[in-house]
């Protein structure tokens, strides 16, 4: 435990002497969200456009159609019309999705039998497609559990329809939380590692009578306690200045926030590890720095990204991570079940766990 | 006095190394050395530039795996009983780094807390005459300092057996004395000390025993006077040869005839000729008029300078 806490508050020091980091680690996530947040704050909000075509006479689907017009509003517009109109209309972009419920889905749904509505797009035409589906998703199974009182299988149970679909700046400020737990994880883990073993400093510590374990879990602990303190810099962000309010769902996100900050530490482990000087940690950090900003779906919303390339997304743990942030920070709909999320998560960090100590390097 | 007392249920032998082997490739560092270093003695391993010193020691502190041999630490398996051995050596190493942004103390803090046991932090910065030095930053000291700073953490744990390579390259004279005067405390109170060192002086006045090396191998152990006695003589004859003469011709036909005479070798632009009578080697030099010529005691960098010259048959 001495040693344990030794290295902790060595780290410490290191890591607060070094301004640069610092200021690559915490303040610039920080400053890059407040300035998302703010070009696409709340004041500019996303404004979707839904369509609905409604195949069906039952009572079931006459009762989707009233809940999603009822939340009409500035940012949602909801129009009615006819399943001929809908390759029409989307190709003109004039609507970002239409919501198309198939004869016999009441009947269905009174029998128990399994229901799809499908939700119809044209991303070519509408940069907020992904986005309106999930929005979608959402409300429909928040009206289905309103009408069946029987849990559904939807992603998203907890948004707030009150707010309508959640502007764009609150979408940024979530994920840049998960950037900066990312740069940690390269700028302030596996880039420092890997020069402090080319400067020795790592041989002479492996000659004491320390394990790699017990000095990975004294560095982890530090990361663990800068990404909490970060993470309060973030929150305190997101219900300032985008008045979201304390998140409901603290508890996961706290969990989170420690499961992220674990397994972007492995892997910034792993890195170090995997790189033999400090040009090839530089050059394999920018890889991943840059294929997670990009693939992950923290720039750009999943929508603006063709198929293919938003597929990708689910080999970046940062997909996970940021979508869990989205969901339990301000409620934006979520891409997968949380517990899907935190599952794969779990599963990189474990992967990174083996990997990195198989590759580790006292020298 | 840096100790308070020796571990007195230590082995006879500090370290034991049998048949040692190391290679890089196709090159040998370390080709079957063996070593028995008696616990309570400063041994110094000498042998010119990649004579493999520092592959050994590596491989002895357990920083390095040999490919064959075996090696015994304290009376420990230097790879099965690793971290019982970390907490009883103290290792300085010929280059190593320690975090730049720490100050010294928060250095010698953080290496004392990794031991069971640890010296006072203060006293020791005090003893190796950096406590002045405490709050500077590591990136900031000047290598003599840094050079004691390697020493404090060696020593930071009160270990059984030190390691110490090279331990006052970049010392000024007064710093180096200062160390010699650190070692000869860690014998006093009977902690073994293994240095090798480029100063043939510090490996004469410190050592009680010598190893040399060449080529990966260990080719001589023993007190440094006995290494002097058989590889230089005691005596010794330094002299440049005559202008008249080929160096060759001199070496070859001249000096066998001349009494005393008992090995010669070059050493730079000077001959060294060892004798087991000196005065009558100078008066028959005399009479050839050899025009420099001196008479002193051989020395260990005699036995240095030989061997790494000609090597193990010199």
């Amino acid at each position: 435990m001495r040693a344990l806490l030794a290295i902790f508050s060595s780290q410490a020091r290191l890591f607060l002497r070094d301004r640069v980091t610092v200021a690559i680690t915490i303040l610039l996530p920080l400053v890059l969200s407040v300035f998302f947040a703010y070009v696409f704050g709340p004041g500019q909000p996303v404004g979707l456009r839904m369509g609905i075509v409604n195949s069906d006479t039952g009572a079931t689907s006459s009762a989707i159609v009233k809940g999603l017009s009822d939340q009409a509003s500035d940012s949602l517009a909801v129009t009615s019309l006819t399943l001929s109109d809908v390759e029409k209309v989307l190709s003109r972009g004039d609507l970002d999705v239409v919501l198309v419920i198939p004869s016999g889905f009441s009947d269905a749904v009174a029998a128990g039998r399994t229901t799809e509505i499908q939700a119809v797009t044209n991303a070519g035409k509408s940069t907020n497609a992904r986005v309106a589906v999930l929005a979608a998703q959402s409300m429909v199974a928040s009206i289905m559990a309103g009408l069946t009182r029987t849990p559904q299988p939807v992603t998203l149970t907890h948004v707030d329809r009150s707010t309508g679909p959640p502007p764009l700046g609150t979408f940024y400020v979530p994920n840049f939380l998960a950037v900066s737990i990312l740069w940690l994880s390269i700028f302030a883990t596996a880039i420092p590692i890997v020069k402090q073993r080319e400067e020795e400093c790592l041989l002479r510590i492996s000659l004491a009578p320390v394990s790699k374990a017990t000095f990975m879990a004294g560095v982890t602990l530090w990361r663990l306690f800068v990404g909490v303190v970060q993470s309060l810099l973030f929150l305190t962000v997101a219900i300032w200045i985008l008045q979201t309010g304390v998140p409901e769902r603290w508890p996961l996100l706290a969990a989170a926030i420690l499961l992220g900050n674990l397994v972007f530490t492995v892997m910034g482990y792993m890195i170090a590890g995997l790189s033999r000087s400090m040009s090839s940690a530089e050059g394999l950090s920018q890889v991943v720095n840059f294929s997670m900003l990009f693939l992950s779906g923290i720039l750009f919303p999943p929508g603006m990204l063709p198929d293919v390339v938003a597929n990708l997304a689910y080999a970046m743990p940062l997909s996970y991570l940021a979508d869990t942030f989205r969901q339990t920070m301000v409620n934006y709909p979520g891409v997968l079940p949380l517990e899907v999320n935190f599952a794969a998560l779990a599963g990189f960090g474990l992967v990174c766990t083996a990997i990195s100590l198989r590759v580790w390097r006292w020298r | 006095m840096l100790s308070v007392g020796a571990d007195h249920d230590a082995p006879s032998a500090a370290i034991s190394a049998d048949g040692v082997v190391k290679r890089y490739g196709e090159t040998t560092a370390v080709d079957h050395a063996s070593l028995s270093i008696p616990v309570g003695l400063v041994f110094g391993i000498v042998g010119p530039n990649s004579a493999g010193k520092t592959t050994l020691i590596e491989c002895i502190e357990g920083i390095r795996t040999p490919d064959e041999g075996r090696i015994a630490v304290l009376g420990l398996d230097n790879i099965r009983d690793a971290q019982q051995i970390k907490q009883r050596i103290g290792v300085q190493l010929q280059k190593t780094g320690f975090f730049p942004d720490l100050t010294l103390r928060e250095t010698l803090d953080l290496y004392a807390s990794l031991y069971r046991r640890a010296h006072d932090v203060p006293d020791l910065l005090r003893r190796l005459a950096i406590d002045d030095k405490a709050r500077t930053l590591v990136k900031d000291t000047s290598g003599g300092i840094f050079q004691r700073l390697s020493l404090a953490v060696a020593l930071v744990n009160d270990p059984d057996l030190i390691f110490l390579d090279e331990p006052t390259t970049g010392l000024d004279p007064q710093a180096r004395r200062g160390v010699w005067e650190i070692v000869r405390e860690l014998k006093a109170s009977g902690r073994t000390v293994l240095l090798t060192t480029h100063y043939m002086d510090e490996a004469y006045q410190l050592c009680d025993q010598v190893a040399i090396m060449h080529q990966g191998r260990i080719i001589a152990q023993d007190t440094p006077d006995e290494l002097v006695r058989r590889y230089a003589g005691k005596s010794l004859v330094e002299l440049v040869p005559p202008r008249t003469a080929s160096q060759n011709h001199f070496r070859q036909c001249v000096l066998p005839t001349l009494p005393g005479v008992q090995q010669h070798w070059i050493q730079g632009k000077r001959l060294l000729v060892s004798s087991d009578d000196p005065p009558a080697l100078m008066k028959a030099l005399l009479e050839l008029e050899i025009p420099e010529m001196k008479m002193r005691e051989g020395t260990l960098e005699d036995v240095f300078l030989k061997i790494a010259d000609r090597g193990p048959e010199s």
